[in-house]
């Protein structure tokens, strides 16, 4: 008989821990993999999204006339990288826009020298269809363009492009100018707000912003961070337990292997084969997994894909085949996971048992020890750190030692409750109970491992669940008292400030108007660095009730007087507080104003000022004006058909704040459903592993009850006694884990998102979840006593 | 793909009427295929000077090239290319009515241009493109002028020129002063590329001398030397069975001057003009001269001849011409080898080789 066949021999006997073994390690493996298919879907998209949020700068001319193509090639030739754009928009309703750009000088905007991910870039699209007038755009909008057929727009050919905003076709600049007659056109000259450190504009014109050009990498990178954190922790549930089955399962081995060993089997050979095994093993199980995870990360990029255009308003998640460093990747993982389980075997160690037992509990009180030492390093790190991967490397610190504490924990409390059984209590009950917790800890040692990763999958639960639902919570009431008022009102074109006051006292006379605040966006320069800057009305009703995390008394009369309010971001990264004077810049203006208020300001990276819009100078950099309307009973008005009554008000967006709410709320909302998706399937893995385990080990204990039942308790009896049992472990794990979860979610809360997004969120706690979290874990644990269906088996007294 | 490349492949794209992304042989295809409406150049067309120097709209393909050979006070030897390209996407002239002279948007032409700064063992490039009709690029016969963007090729009064180009890693401002008058080549400036006709309008200055200064990764050199000029302009330069040329433009230490091609095909041809120190010209046909490939190089495209040997006994020419060390690719789709050479033999001489259609 081969070596091989000896090694399958065992797995022949005991197929069930084969296929437990492999499920673990496909469960593993299609996490990972899942996680990284999908994190890596989303750099692509980040990346293209960063490319459409870079900086740009809109040239225009000093003397206040449009700009032409004239000015476009004098700026050409001053050496700029400028490139048009012109949008000629539609007086029918729901028109798609079009776009016009200049392929031979787009390269200039990193918008459109991305690629749009599969492999040609819209110019490089734009510059092959030169030859006949294109328009690209997604197919619903294209679609739409043809329903219309607009008189003069004549024969174009239309293709469909991934990864375009809705609402707009792309085409080349000579084709938008040859629309521009049938509609509105606006031509603009953009460039990188990089290029003015090179060049200065030349005479006659002069840069304001087009675009904030936010920043979303540490938004983006702490979800990306949290969400490859989340894969880490689940790989890590699954090495425990593949360590714990597996050891398990080659423990059961070590006879059959010493026995080859004496019957002259090289070692060395022994253990090239179990390193065969080990591979054979990973390689299964990652194949599987790998396909598996591919499925998962599909069946969430939908979830995902939401989330990503909610934070940037960009659609773009293109399906990609498991790349083989992905497939590698977890290879390689899994053996070293299953290597690490086999690494005692490997080095197939013989030691008499009595003294390990001495040595083991010698150790196991150093191993507490630095447990302890390690989780207090942790937390102080923790506390410290500023940094995001140090708080993310902290906190693991922290879990892990928290993670290998409560098993032991869990036993101490067994061995007291089996000491009190046997000291205080009396009468027939007493020695069953006795026994009960013996049994108990006796299961807690066995199952350490298993036990350990449900720790960490409750806690991950309960942490993510308080931040999600604090976040939501408090997002949602930020927004209810933020939103003031009926109608959100977007001009859709920068006013200047004389048709910004003629724009308010014409909103201002339509019908069921009780209130307008015009809300002015731009930019300013504090401490040297760019801020937004937000003017509003101190005096209009709509302001009333808004939150501050901090306030001087009556802020919006101080706010008029002398006041200026912050958000958090800005108050936590130039250390300001409340009555603490800053001198900013306001386009050319320099003015110095005292904080009297700071306010939650969640989802978003920038610093941002508020001051009154009577301060503000006429030239503000990026000017740019919206209002909010009070109406007056909202139901009965037709505003939506204002922007067509209404010829000044073509081209602009009217939204109700409802609307609003909900996209808002919609967008945070699914961030976090793939969050708890795969913290539900963390839970249900290491409940798995626990059950699988369960069976084996039930069936060692299986000998201590059947002698119960030879001395007289009823079968039935042993057998509700052992749910019991094994309800019991898992449910007090549930309790101890709590702690933990709230720790988690504390750290995610109160540290991660300081060092990632600049605003913190307070910390809420949810016993109703909890609740639902510890029957959960009463179910695993009934779930695992319940398949171990009937614990009495007279034969295993058959040696005694 | 720089913007060159990209413009290039939409050269392929737009004149092969093409929809995927053409391979090389498609490129080609470019500079073979004659489309509809436009002139097409062919024997008796004559050129007239200085409108030769502007843009000819009728016609598909043209472009204003110059090559320099340069060297600084202390020895260090530089070649300069820069070369203004227009590609007709329609036959002009474009009509628009009453807006005529008026900048807009059009979709008619585009103008490329190409710079290149070789050392030896060193070349850099960049690219710029532009649509026509905006007047970010174009060329005025009178006075001539020719720009793409800030780059810029001017006349001055007394006849000089004027140079400026900047690219990422390397920029020059060049003094250009024509030194012999513009020469035609083939029959009173038709130059044909093929026996059975074809072939496109072309005129040179062979001599212009050179002074001025060129900057490396940021460091300036006084340089002066010589340099020569092409114009052409075509519709269709090379036939369905040839492949690409070799072509060459040499000034000799005794004052004279040579342009020599050979394209490559089933039939090779060759024709070349021989200028001498006084400006006079001779047409050269196949039987005039030899022009052989001597030694290969392993470049980044492939193997190209970078040793050539020409012989033509009536001028009592036996030349040895040796490429300058070095790749000197200009990238893209339809890339080309531009680069300096110096020549040995019975005469002594500098100049540049240009080689297109190598490298499948």
């Amino acid at each position: 008989m081969g070596l091989g066949s000896v090694f399958l021999s065992h797995y022949r006997r005991h197929p069930g821990q084969l296929a437990g073994l492999l499920l673990i390690l496909i469960c593993a493996a299609m996490l990972w993999s899942g996680v990284r298919s999908l994190t890596g879907r989303a750099e692509h998209a980040v990346e293209q999204s960063r490319a459409a949020l870079e900086p740009r700068l809109s040239v225009v001319r000093v003397d206040g006339r449009p700009v032409d193509v004239a000015d476009f090639a004098r700026l050409r030739r001053a050496g700029l990288c400028v490139s048009p754009r012109l949008q000629v928009s539609f007086p029918l309703a729901d028109t798609p826009d079009v776009v016009g750009i200049d392929p031979f000088t787009a390269g200039c905007l990193r918008q459109y020298s991305v690629g749009t991910g599969v492999g040609i870039s819209v110019v490089d699209e734009l510059l092959a269809g030169l030859d006949r007038p294109t328009l690209l755009g997604a197919a619903a909008d294209l679609a739409r363009w043809q329903q219309l057929s607009l008189p003069g727009s004549g024969d174009y050919r239309l293709d469909a492009v991934e990864g375009l905003p809705s609402g707009l076709l792309l085409s080349d600049i000579s084709v938008a100018a040859g629309l521009a007659s049938v509609g509105r056109a606006t031509l603009e000259i953009l460039l990188p707000a990089a290029e003015l450190d090179r060049l200065p504009l030349p005479e006659g014109y002069k840069a304001r912003i087009e675009d904030y050009g936010v920043e979303p990498d540490p938004l983006v990178e702490a979800f990306l961070f949290n969400l490859n954190a989340l894969g880490a922790l689940a790989l890590l549930v699954a090495a425990l337990l593949v360590r714990s089955v597996y050891r398990f399962a080659l423990e059961q081995r070590r006879r059959t292997l010493e026995i080859l060993v004496r019957l002259g089997v090289r070692p060395a050979r022994l253990r090239l084969a179990l390193v065969a095994e080990v591979l054979l093993l990973a390689l299964a199980g990652a194949s599987l997994g790998v396909l598996f995870g591919e499925w998962l990360a599909a069946a969430m990029a939908d979830g995902f894909r939401g989330t990503l255009s909610g934070l940037f308003g960009m659609d773009t998640l293109a399906q990609r085949p498991p790349a083989a460093a992905t497939w590698l990747g977890v290879l390689l993982i899994l053996a070293l996971v299953v290597g690490w389980a086999c690494v005692d075997l490997l080095l197939l160690r013989r030691s008499a048992q009595p003294a390990a037992t001495q040595m083991g509990e010698r150790r196991w009180r150093a191993a507490l020890i630095a447990m302890l030492f390690l989780m207090l390093a942790s937390l102080a790190v923790l506390l410290a750190a500023e940094k995001l991967w140090l708080i993310f490397l902290a906190t693991a610190g922290c879990l892990v030692g928290a993670g290998l504490l409560l098993p032991a924990l869990l036993n101490l409390l067994l061995a007291r409750a089996e000491r009190r059984c046997r000291d205080q209590l009396s009468g027939s009950g007493a020695p069953l109970l006795e026994w009960s917790c013996a049994e108990m800890r006796a299961l807690c040692r066995l199952q350490q491992l298993p036990l350990t990763a449900l720790a960490f999958a409750i806690a991950a639960v309960i942490g993510v669940q308080a931040m999600v639902a604090g976040f939501e919570a408090t997002f949602a009431r930020w927004l209810d008292q933020r939103l003031r008022g009926d109608l959100y009102l977007d001009p859709g074109r920068p006013l200047v400030e004389s048709a910004a006051d003629e724009w308010g006292g014409r909103l201002q006379a339509l019908p069921g108007v009780t209130a307008v605040l015009p809300m002015v966006r731009g930019r300013g320069l504090l401490g040297g660095l760019p801020v937004d800057v937000m003017a509003l009305d101190p005096a209009s009703p709509l302001v009333r009730g808004w939150p501050f995390l901090a306030a001087a008394p009556d802020p919006w009369p101080a706010l008029a007087a002398r006041g200026v309010l912050i958000n958090e971001q800005l108050a936590r990264r130039q250390s300001l507080a409340l009555g603490d004077q800053v001198r900013f810049r306001l386009g050319t203006e320099p003015q110095a104003r005292e904080v009297i208020g700071i306010y939650a300001d969640y989802g978003r990276p920038e610093g941002e000022l508020i001051v009154p819009v009577a301060t503000l100078p006429d030239a503000l950099p990026g000017r740019y004006t919206t209002f909010v309307l009070g109406l007056n009973g909202a139901g009965g008005i037709d505003w939506q058909d204002w922007p067509e009554q209404y010829p000044w008000l073509a081209g602009s967006r009217l939204r109700d704040q409802a609307g609003l709410k909900r996209a808002a709320n919609a967008a945070f909302a699914r961030t976090f459903q793939m969050t708890r998706l795969l913290n539900g399937l963390t839970l249900a893995l290491a409940g798995t592993a626990l059950a699988l385990m369960g069976l084996v080990i039930f069936r060692i204990r299986q000998r201590s009850y059947t002698l119960l039942h030879v001395y007289g308790v009823p079968r039935r009896r042993l057998r509700r006694r052992l749910i019991a049992h094994s309800m019991l472990i898992t449910g007090l794990l549930g309790l101890l884990a709590t702690p933990l979860g709230i720790f988690l979610g504390w750290v995610l809360v109160a540290r991660v998102n300081p060092a990632a997004f600049g605003w913190a969120l307070p910390l809420q706690l949810y016993p109703g979840f909890w609740l639902q979290v510890w029957l959960a874990c009463l179910l695993i644990g009934g779930f695992v006593g319940a398949l171990m269906r009937d614990p009495v088996r007279l034969e295993t007294l058959k040696n005694e | 793909m720089n913007s060159a490349g990209r413009l290039l492949l939409l050269l392929v794209l737009l004149l092969s009427g093409c929809e995927q992304p053409a391979d090389r042989e498609a490129s080609l295809t470019a500079l073979r295929e004659s489309p509809e409406g436009f002139t097409q150049a062919a024997p008796g067309m004559t050129v007239s000077l200085p409108e030769g120097m502007g843009a000819h709209r009728d016609f598909r393909l043209e472009w204003w090239y110059l090559t320099a050979n340069l060297r600084s006070s202390d020895g260090e030897r530089f070649g300069v290319q820069w070369t203004l390209f227009r590609i007709g996407l329609r036959p002009g002239p474009y009509q628009y009515g009453a807006q005529d002279k008026e900048p807009g948007w059009r979709r008619d032409e585009i103008w490329l241009a190409h710079a290149a700064l070789s050392r030896p063992g060193d070349h850099r490039f960049a690219a710029r493109s532009a649509r026509g009709g905006t007047g970010q690029a174009g060329v005025t016969a009178q006075p001539f002028t020719a720009w793409i963007d800030h780059w810029q090729l001017d006349s001055h009064e007394e006849g000089r020129w004027s140079l400026a180009v900047e690219g990422d890693d390397f920029a020059y401002r060049l003094q250009l002063q024509p030194r012999l008058p513009a020469v035609l080549h083939g029959e009173r400036g038709f130059s044909a590329k093929s026996a059975s006709g074809g072939g496109s309008m072309y005129f040179s200055y062979p001599l212009l001398a050179i002074d001025g200064e060129v900057t490396v990764d940021g460091r300036r050199f006084e340089v002066s030397g010589q340099g020569w000029f092409d114009r052409e302009w075509s519709s269709q330069y090379l036939q369905p069975d040839q492949e690409g040329w070799d072509w060459l433009a040499l000034h000799l230490d005794d004052g004279r001057h040579l342009m020599l091609f050979r394209i490559r095909g089933a039939e090779p041809y060759f024709t070349g003009t021989l200028v001498a120190a006084d400006g006079s010209a001779r047409s050269l046909g196949a039987d005039d001269f030899s022009l052989q490939p001597r030694e290969y190089r392993d470049s980044r495209f492939g193997k190209v001849p970078v040793v050539w040997q020409l012989q033509l006994p009536a001028a009592g020419l036996d030349l040895d011409i040796r490429s300058w060390p070095g790749d000197y690719w200009n990238p893209g789709r339809l890339r080309y080898w531009e680069g300096p050479v110096g020549v040995s033999g019975s005469h002594a001489g500098e100049g540049y080789l240009e080689m297109t259609g190598y490298g499948g």
